[in-house]
Formats: structure tokens, C-alpha cells, sequence
């Protein structure tokens, strides 16, 4: 190894020595890192790096034969695999058969105690599309059943693809995360799954979305450890959750209805429906959607089931409504025991949108807003008729407006002030429009509108008129 | 309040807070073990660095005040700044990993040795995208590392390995 010469950060010139090898956790931390290709391109560069046990693998349908051979020389402390099979049907088909070989290989290992393959993996994620016709001699299926078998500490199963009746060979999982499900096969699937606390489900199968004959329930009644359940662009048509369970729930995306698509015509099922059965055991509800929800009167079928939930009285740890548009001036959304008690009630109020919010509070006393976030991309209309004595309860206060804020932001910060604290009232657009794009709340064009203007509500108006230009103020020809 | 005195190799004294103390693992232990046999006291706790030199250990230390400052904004903002946080945070972390190959090499190995469990992350991920591509040897020369495999296990190891260099 050639010396040579290297600057410090206090500016001296030094020799270069070589180093002596890094500690084997630092190299499993790089590891954990790389992908067993390139991990095993840079193995060789000590003995420890070349015989250490993997922490983390990553394999894909690209994978050699050798690649599979190196993890599962390297299995004994693995916790996690990252498995991801997505491509063309011809190295996908290659890639399952290694699979199927290395998870036999794997279970012939532990069934003779000569090996303890994968007995401390925690996490395994399997990435696969397209998969059809995963009968029980399917390579793929025999694959998992087989690293069921030797998996006794697994926790946590991410999959997307259609392999759900392996499930009941996973009966140990915490954490179970589904993408693309076939509705019919998870209902079967999950029952044998009792120590279930988390599941998310997202994007219902293809082939489920044409079925408009059929109406899933997903029944998790059996479920009695169940706390999270995430659903997002599924074909459901109910809920059921244990009758002691407590669970924070959140509906995300719509159905991913075309109306003009007869095939896909869902135009009478009430997505919020959903939830109806698992009523008092949610603790926190969360909706998003690219669509609008109105007043307590006159809107869609999906709104007013929203809203049914949403006047039921029970006490919420969080409620969070992400729409493209809340209310309008004509009918804004109403907080009041009478229509809508949940909101009331609610510890956490987290009101997002694209567009417009109008919001109509009727009541003072009762509110239990401890955090309350209104951000909207256009005009705040916020109006107070039953006072301000909420106030005092309120910790986490914030309101971000991309165009007007109504003369009730304005009430608000003065019944505030004399409690010493003031309202987070005008937030950056940029900013703003940044996170919202992040976090996939706003269509990427609305971003870029936002992106174009600053700050244009009215006390930014005063202090720096000029920056109403390009504002969405500006752009719908509204006066300040 | 006890004074924690950082000691760096070549002598130079650094005096941290116990919250960004408590971020060094293994400071935090130390310290845990002398109020246990000690109990409360007020006298300086010196820890000597035999294998930190000083400007590594300014820049650990570095790491430690502002991930504390960081902790201390996350749990004082709302839930709806978080992510303004993470933002902030993630630029600061990519302007700190600005260093050369030997900085992060003496980095790590302090991070290691002081067990901080969040500056160990960020080196190994700045290490992992210095590895990216790169050969055995390539590695070796790359973060100075002394070649520990005689000429016969590295041409084992490089025919084990062929489907991976290609």
C-alpha cells in the first residue's frame, strides 16, 4: 500500500499510514446498506468482510445463483430480507425457482440442526407483480411456505403480491403489510393470523375491482391484539374489528373509480361504509382524498357516511381530514354536537386542503381540541359562534392559508393574546406546497401554482404587497 | 451539576453538556457507574480518548450539541412541523458528512469507540456510498486500510466471489 500525504481538518499535511481494519459491526452496518451484489463485489477486502454474517440482504430477479448462495452462507444472525422480484415473466419465473432452492436448502439446514438459518429474522419484505396462478406447487408458494418453517422470530411481513394463502404458515407476525390483496383471500387468510396488531392494506387486486358483484367485508373480529389498521384504495365494502379492541384506523386515496368507466362504477357505495361496524373502537380516524367534503347536507353518499361516523358521540384521540376541498362558503363543514360530535370531541383536529376551507364551529365549552391544524391551499373561512372558551385547552395551534384568511383567524389570535400565545397563522407557500407535495397530499400541478407566489394572506399582503403577485389571490382575481 | 471533560489524545480538553453527553453511549455509562458507586456529585468526570484525536473529537462533538439542539425542536413543535424538522435536519446531516475519505474513516472508528449510535448510522451510509462499485482492493486503498489477506485467500476469495465482479 503506497503512503502518501493527507490534510487534516485543522489544515496540518500528514503522512498517510494505513489504517488498521475496521471493527466487523461497522462493516455489517455498511452492509446493511448495500445490496448483496455489491456487498459481495467488496467482500473481499479483509477476512472479516469476507466470513461475516449478514444483518440485512437484499436480493432481486437478477440475482445469480451465487448471490442466493452467499446470503444463505451468511444467514445465522440475519433479521431482515428485502426480496424484490419485480420484472418480466421469464426472469421472475428464474428467480422463484432460486428462491424455492434456497428456502429448501435453508429448512433441510434447520431440519438437521446443522444450520440456524434465518431463526433470528424479523422483518422479510417480498416485492413481486404480476404473480397469477400461485397454487400450492407454485415455486413461489413452496418458497414461503418453506421459510415459514424456518422463520420462528419473524414480526414483520411486507408483501405485494398475491401470496396470501401462505399466510396462516406466518401465525407468529405482528405486522402485517399487504399490497395489491385479493379481498377473498386475505378474508380467509387473516384468520390465521391471531396475534395481528398492525395491518395495512393498500390497493386492492385488479382483479377484485371488476368484480362489482362481489362486496368484501374484511372481518377482523378474531383480532384481539389489533391497534393499526391502514386501508387505502380497496374494494370494501364493511369492517369489523373485536368488540375489545381500540384501534386507530385510516382510510387513504379513493376507490379508484373512473365514473365513466362502467366496469368500475361504484358511484353508490359509501366508502366511509368501511368503518360503520367497527364504530366505538376507533380511536383515531384519518381520511384522504382527492375530493371534496361539504356541510352536513347535500353532498355524496361517501361524504354523509363520513359525517354519520363523525356524529357519533365518542371520545377521539385524532381525527385528520385531507380533502381536495373542505366546505364552501354556502355550506361549510359544521363542528357541532348536534352534527358532528366526533369533531367535538376530537384531541387532535388536522383539517388539509387543496383547495378551499370553510369551516363553521357552533360551540365553545365542549370542544376538546388540544392540537388543531387547519392548512389550505386557497381561502380560510373559519367562523366562531360559539365563542372561545375552547382556548384554554388548546396546546398546538397552527393555521396555514395559501390565499385569504377569514376574519375568524383573526378572532382566534385575539381571544389568544391574552393567554400570552399566538396563532402559527402565516406559513411560507413554498414551504407549504413542499411538504403537502412530500407527503402526496397535493397534485404536483397545484405545487407548482403554490411554488410561484409567496405568502399571500393579509398580513403578509401589508407588510410586502408585492408578493401577491402570482399568488393563488391574485391568480382567482380576488381583492385582498 | 457534574461537568463532563472530553480528553482527547493529544490532551486537549473538551467540557460537554450531560445531554449531549447522553448521546455517547459510552460516556453515558461511565457516568452512570460513578453516581452508582459515588453517588451525586459535583466533581469533573474526565474521560481520556486514547483513540480520538482532537479536531475527530471536536467534530463528534459537533454532532452531539446539534442532534440535542434537534431533539429539543422536535419535541417542542407541533406535529405538523415535523416535517419542516426532518427537512432542516437531513441538510444539516448532508453538509456535516462533507468530509474527506480519511475524516470519515477517523469518524467512524470515534463513533464506534464512543458508541454514538446515530453518528455511527450517518458514517456507515457515507462509508456504504464510498464502497458502492468499488473492488476489494479498490476498497482497501480507498479508506487506507492494511491489506490482512495473503495473495493466495484474496485469489480464493476473488474466484468465490466472480459472479459478483463482473
Amino acid at each position: 500500500m503506497p503512503t502518501e500525504t493527507r490534510s487534516t481538518c485543522d489544515g496540518v499535511v500528514q503522512t498517510r499510514i494505513d489504517q488498521p481494519q475496521l471493527p466487523e459491526d461497522i462493516w455489517q452496518n455498511i452492509s446493511n446498506y448495500l445490496s448483496t451484489e455489491e456487498w459481495a463485489k467488496a467482500a473481499g477486502t479483509c477476512k472479516t468482510t469476507y466470513r461475516m454474517p449478514l444483518k440485512w440482504a437484499r436480493l432481486g430477479r437478477h440475482t445469480p445463483p451465487e448471490g442466493w448462495e452467499f446470503v444463505l452462507q451468511r444467514c445465522a444472525r440475519i433479521v431482515g430480507m428485502d426480496i424484490d422480484l419485480e420484472g418480466d415473466a421469464e426472469d421472475v419465473s428464474r428467480a422463484e425457482e432460486l428462491m424455492k432452492g434456497f428456502t429448501m436448502q435453508a429448512t433441510s439446514g434447520a431440519q438437521h440442526r446443522s444450520s440456524k438459518a434465518f431463526a433470528s429474522l424479523k422483518e422479510l419484505r417480498i416485492s413481486w407483480r404480476f404473480l397469477t396462478n400461485c397454487d400450492a406447487q407454485h415455486a413461489s408458494h413452496m418458497a414461503l411456505v418453506n421459510m415459514a418453517l424456518v422463520c420462528h422470530s419473524l414480526e414483520v411481513l411486507v408483501l405485494s403480491c398475491d401470496l396470501l394463502a401462505v399466510l396462516p404458515a406466518f401465525g407468529a407476525i405482528k405486522h402485517l403489510v399487504v399490497e395489491q390483496p385479493n379481498m377473498q383471500a386475505m378474508s380467509v387468510g387473516l384468520r390465521g393470523l391471531p396475534v395481528l396488531q398492525t395491518l395495512s392494506l393498500i390497493n386492492s387486486d385488479r382483479s377484485d375491482t371488476y368484480r362489482c358483484d362481489k362486496s368484501w367485508e374484511l372481518a377482523l373480529d378474531r383480532h384481539m391484539n389489533l391497534q393499526h389498521l391502514h386501508l387505502q384504495n380497496l374494494v370494501l365494502r364493511s369492517t369489523t374489528v373485536g368488540s375489545a379492541c381500540r384501534v386507530h384506523a385510516s382510510y387513504a386515496g379513493r376507490l379508484g373509480i373512473q365514473k365513466n368507466d362502467p366496469h368500475e362504477d361504484f358511484a353508490t357505495w359509501a366508502r366511509s361504509d368501511l368503518w360503520r361496524n367497527v364504530g366505538p373502537q376507533l380511536s383515531s380516524i384519518s381520511v384522504q382524498d382527492h375530493d371534496s367534503i361539504m356541510g352536513p347536507f347535500g353532498f355524496g353518499t361517501r361524504e354523509a357516511a363520513l359525517m354519520e361516523m363523525l356524529s357519533v358521540d365518542r371520545e377521539l384521540d385524532y381525527v385528520s381530514l385531507n380533502f381536495y376541498q373542505i366546505g364552501t362558503s354556502h355550506e361549510p363543514l359544521v363542528v357541532s354536537p348536534s352534527v358532528s360530535m366526533g369533531l367535538v370531541r376530537a384531541r387532535t383536529l388536522r383539517l388539509w386542503c387543496t383547495k378551499r376551507c370553510h369551516v363553521q364551529v357552533e360551540c365553545g365549552a365542549p370542544l376538546a381540541w388540544v392540537n388543531f391544524s387547519l392548512q389550505s391551499g386557497g381561502d380560510i373561512g373559519l367562523i366562531f359562534n360559539g365563542g372561545f372558551d375552547f382556548v384554554r385547552g388548546l396546546q398546538d395551534f397552527e393555521i396555514a392559508c395559501g390565499a385569504f384568511c377569514g376574519p375568524g383567524c383573526v378572532e382566534l389570535e385575539q381571544a389568544l393574546a391574552p393567554l400570552g400565545r399566538s396563532i402559527h397563522r402565516c406559513r411560507n407557500n413554498l414551504q407549504w406546497s413542499l411538504n403537502s407535495f412530500e407527503q402526496g397530499h397535493v397534485p404536483k400541478e397545484f405545487c407548482q401554482l403554490m411554488l410561484c407566489g409567496c405568502c399571500a394572506c393579509l398580513s403578509c399582503l401589508r407588510a410586502n404587497g408585492k408578493l401577491m403577485q402570482g399568488s393563488l389571490l391574485s391568480r382567482e382575481g380576488q381583492p385582498a | 451539576m457534574r461537568n463532563i471533560v472530553l480528553r482527547a489524545n493529544d490532551g486537549a480538553d473538551h467540557v460537554i453538556s450531560v445531554a449531549a453527553a447522553s448521546l455517547c453511549k459510552t460516556v453515558a455509562s461511565l457516568l452512570q457507574d460513578l453516581e452508582a458507586s459515588k453517588g451525586e456529585d459535583t466533581d469533573p468526570l474526565i474521560v481520556p480518548l486514547p483513540n480520538v484525536c482532537n479536531c475527530t473529537l471536536q467534530k463528534v462533538l459537533g454532532f452531539c450539541e446539534q442532534q440535542r439542539a434537534f431533539d429539543e425542536l422536535c419535541t417542542a413543535s407541533p406535529a405538523a412541523q415535523q416535517a419542516d424538522l426532518t427537512r432542516q435536519i437531513q441538510a444539516w446531516q448532508m453538509e456535516y458528512m462533507q468530509v474527506s475519505t480519511d475524516e470519515l474513516y477517523h469518524l467512524v472508528m470515534a463513533a464506534h469507540y464512543l458508541n454514538v449510535p446515530r453518528l455511527l448510522d450517518l458514517c456507515t451510509d457515507a462509508m456504504a456510498e464510498r464502497i458502492r462499485g468499488k473492488s476489494p482492493a479498490q476498497v482497501r486503498e480507498c479508506f487506507g486500510l492494511k491489506p490482512s489477506l495473503s495473495p493466495e485467500e484474496e485469489e480464493e476469495i476473488r474466484r468465490s466471489n466472480l459472479w459478483a465482479l463482473n
